[in-house]
Parts: structure tokens; C-alpha cells; sequence
């Protein structure tokens, strides 16, 4: 118990020195490649409290399409950082409420669970109906969103659906020069029809 | 391996007497290599490939949803075993917690015993009995444990 | 205590060389293989020099890259660069630990190992991009962005197909989907899919005819024209690592793994593995024969083809699947297999 409390606190606190990188990077491609691995490491994170499927789908859709689509926009854009290193310290007083509230927040409750004896836990119940069935992860989520919940599911498809046309309404325009490609009209092409023997 | 280590014949003075070894075509020349287009028209027409492929697709969803369909069965049985004897294993497992949380209170006792009006082993929940809770608040595999 | 850390500690070790030292021997001869069957495509012998029928060229290769010297471009960013190759090959190597190899034979028994390789393999995406943007030139940066995009648009389709076979096996982990094709091989039921995959895997290894950011290094640029040596063979062992892995995908997936083609109880004396074998095999020889056959996609075709073809297609074809299994009483509850 001790060893997964202390493989997760360092996996933490990478994840933290991972998020500081990212916002006091100098190029911002070092900026999305600390924003990476701090996906990475939160994925770590949730493997760590067993739960597979969203570690994966955390680095499916975060590190495989997400952070991909910043590192396009930050490589393609050659985004430049404004080097404002003497104004940073207007932020301290800020910063420093906030992070003393995250803080106090959680010192309160990590001390009192390093210091429980492990021989005294509360004796694990085992609930024998619940045990029959028992699921993975995700069969769990799967039975849940497409039985119960199937309007949360429809919901989250019709908004990405508003993302995807909304994206390409935004960015497309009929050129005037350009030849628009018809494959199928080049597929039905016929070399007979096509060529000609001029002698 | 230099030519003139393998290819060398007995007395050779200098690698410049060496024979001279061309590569070329064999005596008669190579046989023509044919380039004209030769794609044949026979064979099956697309319908017929359509329902073949139509044919193939409906066998094999076929024997799928009946290998499914058994498996199943098979799991559904066993799903009502484990339910039947579910009171039986509960009424054990009822047992060996009860010990455990005699001894859990015989501690909290002994922790608490300076705290003014503290009960030992009150439940939280006023108006029903709820399970006592997992520590680490999110077990779902309770097999493995 | 110490003793079993020990014994574990060495398993460890002698199953993971059991895994990568016949992958880096097949990737080796397969750089051979392909040479030799385009040659013989094209009329004319391979590598036949080296070894006996050519058979040490890999090698030879090997120490001509291990022996160059490698050139570090003058103001490209150093630690990315020499990372990026480095990445590709840990990534190529690292998605075989969910392989089942036969009954129970595999390094990582993943309940989720079918998302595990797919996550691995939009992670390999990065070698790409980075290797294309670190080498501080206009043609690699280009070359890198193209072929990134067209991963990432190839590997929708294969996981709307993946999602298909899910369906019909009722669970991600691939021994149990290989289980459950005992009575069919999924080449059946999924056949259109399996051309769609084994199309959208052409294009995710970047292999012909979808090889444009590749074959630019052929002629100016592409991803990898700034690495020379190890660089350079640790792309090339990647690709050819992911070409193997893809292969072995795929004959897992649909065309049963490691399963006999009959029950006869004759092939009980053939390991299991020898069919996983000649079904990758198969594959590989597919890749190969395609890419001597086939002139290449440019690049709009080749976005066009991902985005407006193999996905609704895949998408349909879902319905299609889930709605025929439905009819049939044929979706699986989850649980055990059988």
C-alpha cells in the first residue's frame, strides 16, 4: 500500500514539475512536449488507480490527437513567445492565494492517510451479489452509457458533430482557380474513348 | 575477397595479367521479354464477385452470432450458479467480517477511549443499513480481493 | 525475498530477449525479403552477392549504417533530434508485448490490449513530427507534417474497424478474440473491413502507394534526410518493426492468429505459432507485392481517400455489423469467453 502511495506521489509530482515546464518554457515546442508528457504521466497516474480504460483513452485522444493538433498549430505557426520576464512578479500574490488554497486543501488529508497503521483498516466487506458479475472497467462504462445513460452518449456526439461542421464552415472557400477533383468522373474515364490513333 | 584472390589462376605475376571477366548477355542474346498488355477479360463478372463475397459475409455472421449466442448460454449459467450460491457465500463471508470488525472496535476502543461520548461503531447513516464502505473508495473487481 | 526479486528479475529479462531478439532478426530479414521479391517482380536477381543467396546482406547493411558517421545538423535542436528516432524504435518494440503468440503465450495478457497497440501507435506519430521538425530544414518539416497527417487521418478508419471486430468477439483482449474465431475466422463475416484495414495499414506505416513523404526522401526530402547511421537505421528498423506488427494485427484480428485453418487433430503437432507465422507472412508479402505494383498516391488522393472513403465506410459498415449481430442474438455479454 505504502509502495503504490509513494509510486503515485512521485508520478505527481513529476506531473507537476512537467505542468511548470510548461508555462516557463522559452520555445513553445518545449512547451507542448512538457504538456505531453504531463498527459503521459496523468495517465500514469490513473493507471495507478486501476482504471485502464480512460489511462488509454487518455493517451488516444490527449497524446494522440489533441496534443498533436497543438503541435501542428505551435510548429506550423512558428508561435513566438513574448519574453515578459520582468512582469512576471505582478502574478505572485495571486498565485500564491490560489496555490495556498490547493494547498491546506490537501496537506489536511494526505498526512492522515500516511500515518494509518495498516494492521487496523476497516475490514473489507465482500458483497457477494455485487461480486458475481464482475466487470472491467470498461465493460462498466459500456453497460452504463449505452443502456442508462444513452442521452449523455448522444449528447457528446452531437456536440462533436457541431465541432466538426462548425470547423469546416468556418474554413471553407471556394477558390476560383482551383480544378476540383472528381474521382469518380476520372475513374469512369476509358482509355478506348480517350485516346485517338492520328495516323 | 579481392578478384584477384578468387579469380586468380596459379603463377599469376601481377593483378594486371589478370583474365578478363565481363558481365554480359549469355551466347544468343536473352530471350524478348514480352510488354505488351495481355489483361484478360474472362473470369467471374462483378455481380457474380459481389455475391460471392454477399454469400461468404452472410455465412460468416452466421456462425458468429451462433458461436455468441452459445457462449452466452454458457455464461448465463454460470452467472446463476454463482447467484444461487451467493446467500451461502455472503453468510460466510458475513462470518470471517464480523470477527475482523470485533477486532477493528476492540481498536478504535482503545484509540478512542479518552474521547468524551464517542461511540464505538456507530454507523454514520441514520435511516438505513449501507454496507461498510472500502477504504480506498473504488473497488470494483471483488474477486481479486 | 531477495532470492525471488532475483528470479523474477531475470525472467523478466529472458522473456523480453525471447521477444525482441527474433523481431530484430525478422525485421533484418525482412529488408532482405523485400529487396529479393521486388527484384523478382521487376525481373531481375536481388542481393545475391554477400551471403549465401544474398542472405548476410542484412548484416552488412547493419554495420555500413553502424560504422558512418552521424551528422548533426548545425542549429537543429539536438535533444529532439537524436530522441525522436529513438522514440520510434522503443514504440515499435514496446506494442509486441501484447502479442499472443499462441494459447497463453504472450509477455502482457492486457484485458485491453487491442486499444493498448492502437494507443501505442498514435503515440508513434510523435517520431514522425519531431523528427520532421528538429532537423531545421523547410523539406524535412514539410515532409514530417505530411506524413503525421497522414497517420493520424488513417488511424480513424482503423479504430471504427477495430470497433467492428470488437463487437463480434466481445472483448479487447486479442487471445480472447482469437478464441472466439474458433468457429469462424472474422475474414468472413468482415471481409470488405479486412481490405479497408489492410488498406488504412498501408497507409499508417507510411508503406506504398501511400509513401509520398517517404519516397520525397528518395528523390530531395522527407522526414529522415538530415539522419545518416544509427538515426537512420533506427527509423528503418521501426518502420519495418511496425510493418511485422501491423501484419501480425491483422491476421490476429481476422484471419484467426494462431488457429489451425482445420480441426484436424493432425495439426495438433504444429506449434501454434508457425500459423501466426504464415499468416503475418502472408501479409508481409502482400506489403511488398503492392508496393511494386501499385504508382503512388499524391497527397490530396491519399486524404481523400481516408477522410471521405474508408471512413463511412468503416462507420456503415458498424451499423451493419452491430445491427446483423443484434437480429441474430449474436452481441456477447461481458465476462468470460468460451
Amino acid at each position: 500500500m505504502l509502495f503504490q502511495q509513494s509510486i503515485l506521489c512521485f508520478i505527481a509530482g513529476l506531473a507537476c514539475g512537467a505542468g511548470f515546464l510548461v508555462i516557463s518554457s522559452k520555445s513553445p515546442v518545449h512547451s507542448v512536449l512538457s504538456l505531453i508528457f504531463s498527459f503521459v504521466l496523468c495517465s500514469f497516474v490513473l493507471l495507478t488507480l486501476e482504471i485502464d480504460i480512460l489511462a488509454l483513452i487518455f493517451l488516444i485522444v490527449y497524446v494522440g490527437a489533441i496534443a498533436i493538433l497543438f503541435l501542428f498549430v505551435v510548429m506550423i505557426l512558428n508561435v513566438k513567445v513574448a519574453e515578459a520576464r520582468a512582469n512576471l512578479f505582478q502574478y505572485f500574490p495571486l498565485g500564491f492565494f490560489l496555490l495556498s488554497l490547493l494547498y491546506f486543501d490537501l496537506g489536511l488529508l494526505m498526512p492522515a492517510s500516511f500515518s494509518v497503521d495498516v494492521a487496523h483498516f476497516i475490514p473489507f466487506y465482500l458483497e457477494w451479489p455485487k461480486a458475481v458479475l464482475s466487470f472491467g472497467c470498461l465493460e462498466s462504462i459500456g453497460f452504463l452509457l449505452y443502456t442508462y445513460f444513452p442521452f449523455y452518449l448522444i449528447g457528446a456526439g452531437l456536440l462533436l458533430l457541431l465541432a466538426i461542421v462548425g470547423a469546416i464552415l468556418l474554413t471553407l472557400h471556394r477558390g476560383v482557380g482551383v480544378h476540383r477533383q472528381e474521382v469518380s468522373f476520372q475513374n469512369r474515364r476509358d482509355w478506348v474513348e480517350v485516346l485517338h490513333m492520328v495516323q | 575477397m579481392t578478384d584477384a584472390f578468387l579469380r586468380a589462376p596459379r603463377g599469376l605475376r601481377s593483378v594486371t595479367d589478370l583474365p578478363v571477366s565481363q558481365d554480359g548477355p549469355p551466347p544468343g542474346g536473352f530471350p524478348s521479354v514480352r510488354y505488351a498488355r495481355r489483361i484478360p477479360n474472362t473470369g467471374p463478372s462483378g455481380a457474380v464477385v459481389f455475391g460471392l463475397v454477399l454469400l461468404g459475409m452472410g455465412y460468416g455472421f452466421h456462425k458468429t452470432a451462433q458461436y455468441n449466442k452459445r457462449g452466452n448460454k454458457l455464461k448465463e449459467e454460470i452467472y446463476n450458479t454463482r447467484m444461487a450460491l451467493a446467500p451461502y457465500l455472503q453468510a460466510e463471508a458475513d462470518r470471517v467480517f464480523v470477527q475482523r470488525q470485533a477486532k477493528f472496535h476492540a481498536w478504535e476502543a482503545e484509540v478512542m477511549k479518552d474521547v468524551p461520548g464517542w461511540e464505538v461503531g456507530k454507523s454514520v447513516y441514520n435511516t438505513r443499513w449501507m454496507p461498510p464502505a472500502d477504504p480506498t473508495g473504488h473497488r470494483r473487481n471483488f474477486l481479486k480481493y | 525475498m531477495f532470492y525471488r526479486i532475483v528470479v523474477r528479475f531475470f525472467f523478466f529479462l529472458f522473456q523480453s530477449l525471447g521477444l525482441i531478439v527474433p523481431l530484430l532478426l525478422a525485421v533484418a530479414f525482412l529488408t532482405l525479403a523485400e529487396r529479393k521479391v521486388i527484384a523478382s517482380i521487376q525481373r531481375r536477381k536481388g542481393p545475391n552477392v554477400v551471403g549465401f543467396f544474398g542472405i548476410l546482406q542484412p548484416l552488412c547493411d547493419g554495420l555500413k549504417l553502424l560504422i558512418k558517421e552521424p551528422v548533426l545538423p548545425n542549429s537543429a535542436n539536438l535533444v529532439i533530434f537524436i530522441g525522436a528516432p529513438i522514440l520510434t524504435f522503443i514504440l515499435a518494440l514496446l506494442a509486441w508485448a501484447c502479442i499472443p503468440f499462441g494459447e497463453g503465450v504472450v509477455f502482457a495478457d492486457l484485458d485491453l490490449g487491442a486499444l493498448y497497440l492502437f494507443a501505442v501507435s498514435s503515440f508513434g506519430v510523435y517520431g514522425v513530427l519531431l523528427a520532421g521538425w528538429s532537423s531545421n530544414s523547410k523539406y524535412a518539416f514539410l515532409g514530417g507534417l505530411r506524413s503525421a497527417a497522414q497517420i493520424i487521418s488513417y488511424e480513424v478508419s482503423m479504430g471504427l474497424i477495430l470497433i467492428n471486430v470488437f463487437l463480434c468477439s466481445g472483448s479487447l483482449n486479442l487471445s480472447k478474440i482469437v478464441i472466439s474465431q474458433q468457429s469462424c475466422w472474422y475474414l468472413f463475416p468482415l471481409f470488405p473491413l479486412l481490405v479497408i484495414f489492410y488498406i488504412s495499414c498501408l497507409a499508417e506505416t507510411n508503406r506504398a502507394p501511400f509513401d509520398l513523404p517517404e519516397a520525397e526522401a528518395e528523390l530531395v526530402a522527407g522526414y529522415n534526410v538530415e539522419y545518416s547511421s544509427i538515426g537512420f537505421a533506427l527509423f528503418f528498423l521501426g518502420e519495418y518493426a511496425n510493418m511485422i506488427l501491423i501484419s501480425v494485427l491483422c491476421s490476429l484480428l481476422f484471419l484467426g492468429g494462431w488457429l489451425a485453418p482445420f480441426n484436424l487433430p493432425f495439426f495438433y503437432w504444429v506449434p501454434s505459432s508457425f500459423w501466426l507465422g504464415v499468416k503475418t507472412c502472408f501479409f508481409l508479402y502482400l506489403f511488398i507485392w503492392v508496393r511494386a505494383a501499385f504508382p503512388r498516391y499524391r497527397y490530396d488522393q491519399l486524404m481523400r481517400l481516408g477522410w471521405k472513403a474508408f471512413l463511412p465506410l468503416s462507420l456503415g459498415f458498424t451499423l451493419l455489423t452491430s445491427g446483423l449481430l443484434l437480429s441474430q442474438g449474436g452481441l456477447t455479454f461481458p465476462g468470460f469467453c468460451f
